[in-house]
């Protein structure tokens, strides 16, 4: 049987109120839950709270879910909402700083230097994504870091695909422009654009 | 390798990275653990009608220990029957066993209420944007309501006072009740559903409120409502009248040091010392800059890490700027503390009015802080 079709047949039994079949949807669907939370946020502190909250949603709404729109779909709107509700709450309380790179787990392929330098260069991206506004902030990581096409995306955040796909474009430039002002990143886009108009002069010189 | 062409290639090369990465391993049996317990609580749950139910009822199914995790859904979530698929709310940690909470913990809600359950014992539920800090946790549970309001609902127990509530320098105690609280400005409103409160200033016995009845009070705990909504009545119990604060008789058992030799935070210490002084006056602001100090503490106490066997020491010290009208404009450490909680003790400080004074004021104060 498939995931799918596991899921389905999960959900029905969910909605009949079988507690056994809602820790199967749990277990099934956790992995993905985690990593989206994680795509959102960048931050591993909060991680399990959100999940199960995530999974509380869907305890409480399952009887809602009317198969309409798949269920990762559902699950990843639920998921969107909780993410979003967590950082408006969490603006309006001292933060504390995470810890660069405490929990990320470690990729056996790299060695412990790009490892540590690729961690750091995905919190550079967080850190600028948090300066996007949210509307922004959602699209782009959904469409960019988790892969999610415009449709998909729209079904999400519940909007129009032209408007994710506007959303898309101005939060790719505000990217690009955060980017340059970035110190930590200046070095990356100079050597970036330096190489680029070496190459563009070569072009030149050739033709 | 190869360095990226231009800035979109550079961004495709953070995008990589950041999709290339896994989250941190997670120990799923306890999450798992947890979200289950939660499910069974909320099964347990009663159908839930939002907008009629008033907040204590479900503060009294919480007290019932029926719904520790719940999270107060019941109190708010006025758009679940519209759009389950909206019906998302940060219940993170919304359920605080009491039981486990220091002199000195300060709790703080957002957009959402908090609920402290003290198992058998009474539970409140703090309003969304509200911060109350616990005083004591012994015999008698002290809650001091720093802002906003609060919904509490006591067991009904053989001692004659259990917990007892204090906005600055009013007292609301109670024996098996079901009440509310809250801070206006300058004034604190009591209402009280079931049966009998005590109110009135710290260290006085006060007056008895019995339900259904409210009283506004000042910050000093002096009435301020006299013929309101069905007024307290104004039995004055025998004893002190209002303003007499060291009558050893209006001391809440669990505010006695003596009663709670160990387990007392600093903060809690200091909040108790400022409030059974009398009330400032213009040419002294010393209970207020204790009061201060002791937020700094409470401050420093909710801020810091939670290790049992780790010991965190500070010292500092606190420079206020005080306005003519009392007002603090600045408050500086020197040496600096940490930002999470500095930033707390100037959200504590806003609320701190120090006596009016014809130049505004500089206090100093050093201040060991541990933990």
């Amino acid at each position: 049987m498939s995931d799918v079709d596991a899921t389905i047949a999960l959900v029905a039994r969910c909605r009949n109120g079988d507690q056994a079949a809602f820790q199967e949807l749990f277990r099934l669907h956790r992995d993905e839950v985690a990593r989206l939370v994680h795509r959102m946020t960048g931050a591993p502190s909060d991680l399990p709270d959100l999940v199960q909250e995530v999974f509380l949603q869907v305890f409480r709404s399952i009887g809602d879910f009317r198969g309409d729109a798949r269920f990762s779909t559902w699950l990843y709107r639920l998921t969107v909402n909780v993410v979003l509700m967590h950082r408006r709450a969490a603006r309006s309380r001292p933060t504390l700083v995470e810890e660069a790179a405490a929990s990320a787990p470690e990729d056996p392929r790299l060695l412990p230097d790009e490892q540590v330098a690729r961690r750091r260069r995905a919190l550079a991206l967080y850190s600028l994504l948090e300066r996007l506004s949210e509307k922004k902030r959602m699209v782009f990581v959904l469409h960019e870091i988790k892969g999610l096409t415009p449709r998909e995306i729209s079904e999400v955040v519940g909007a129009p695909v032209l408007t994710v796909r506007t959303r898309l474009f101005y939060a790719r430039r505000e990217v690009l422009d955060l980017m340059r002002k970035e110190p930590s990143l200046a070095g990356l886009v100079d050597e970036g654009e330096t190489s680029r108009r070496l190459s563009t002069g070569r072009e030149e010189e050739a033709t | 390798m190869t360095e990226p062409a231009n800035p979109n290639d550079v961004l495709t090369r953070l995008v990589e990275d950041a999709r290339s990465e896994s989250p941190p391993s997670m120990d799923w049996d306890t999450v798992e653990r947890a979200l289950m317990q939660r499910v069974m609580q909320e099964r347990m749950m009663p159908p839930r009608k939002a907008a009629s139910r008033p907040a204590w009822v479900w503060a009294a199914a919480v007290a019932a220990g029926v719904a520790a995790g719940a999270g107060g859904f019941a109190l708010k979530n006025p758009h679940r029957e519209k759009d389950q698929t909206v019906a998302t709310r940060p219940l993170l940690r919304t359920t605080i066993d009491g039981s486990k909470l220091q002199p000195g913990a300060v709790i703080q809600s957002n957009a959402d209420p908090v609920t402290v359950e003290h198992p058998g014992r009474a539970t409140w539920v703090l309003d969304p944007r509200s911060m109350a800090h616990l005083e004591s946790a012994g015999d008698v549970i002290t809650v001091a309501l720093d802002t906003g309001a609060l919904n509490a609902r006591v067991v009904k127990v053989p001692r004659p006072e259990s917990f007892v509530v204090c906005a600055e320098r009013a007292r609301i105690a109670v024996h098996g009740t079901a009440f509310r609280v809250e801070r206006l400005g300058s004034e604190v409103r009591v209402k009280v559903d079931e049966g009998i409160l005590a109110v009135g200033p710290v260290g006085s016995p006060g007056f008895e409120v019995p339900a259904p009845g409210s009283v506004v009070l000042t910050l000093d705990g002096l009435r301020k409502d006299e013929g309101g909504e069905r007024a307290a009545v104004g039995a004055e119990r025998a004893g002190s009248a209002p303003g007499e604060h060291e009558s050893p008789k209006g001391e809440a058992p669990g505010t006695s040091s003596d009663e709670h030799p160990q387990g007392r935070s600093p903060a809690g210490t200091a909040a108790e010392s400022a409030r059974s002084r009398p009330p400032p006056t213009a040419s002294d602001p010393g209970p207020v800059a204790q009061r201060a100090v002791a937020a700094v503490k409470a401050c420093f106490a909710a801020q810091t890490v939670d290790e049992s066997d780790l010991k965190i020491s500070a010292s500092t010290t606190l420079s206020l700027h005080v306005l003519p009208s009392g007002k603090v404009v600045e408050a500086r450490f020197e040496p600096p503390l940490a930002p999470g909680v500095q930033q707390c003790v100037e959200a504590a400080l806003g609320r701190v009015r120090f006596p009016e004074s014809p130049k505004g004021l500089s206090i100093q104060r050093n201040i060991d802080l541990g933990r």
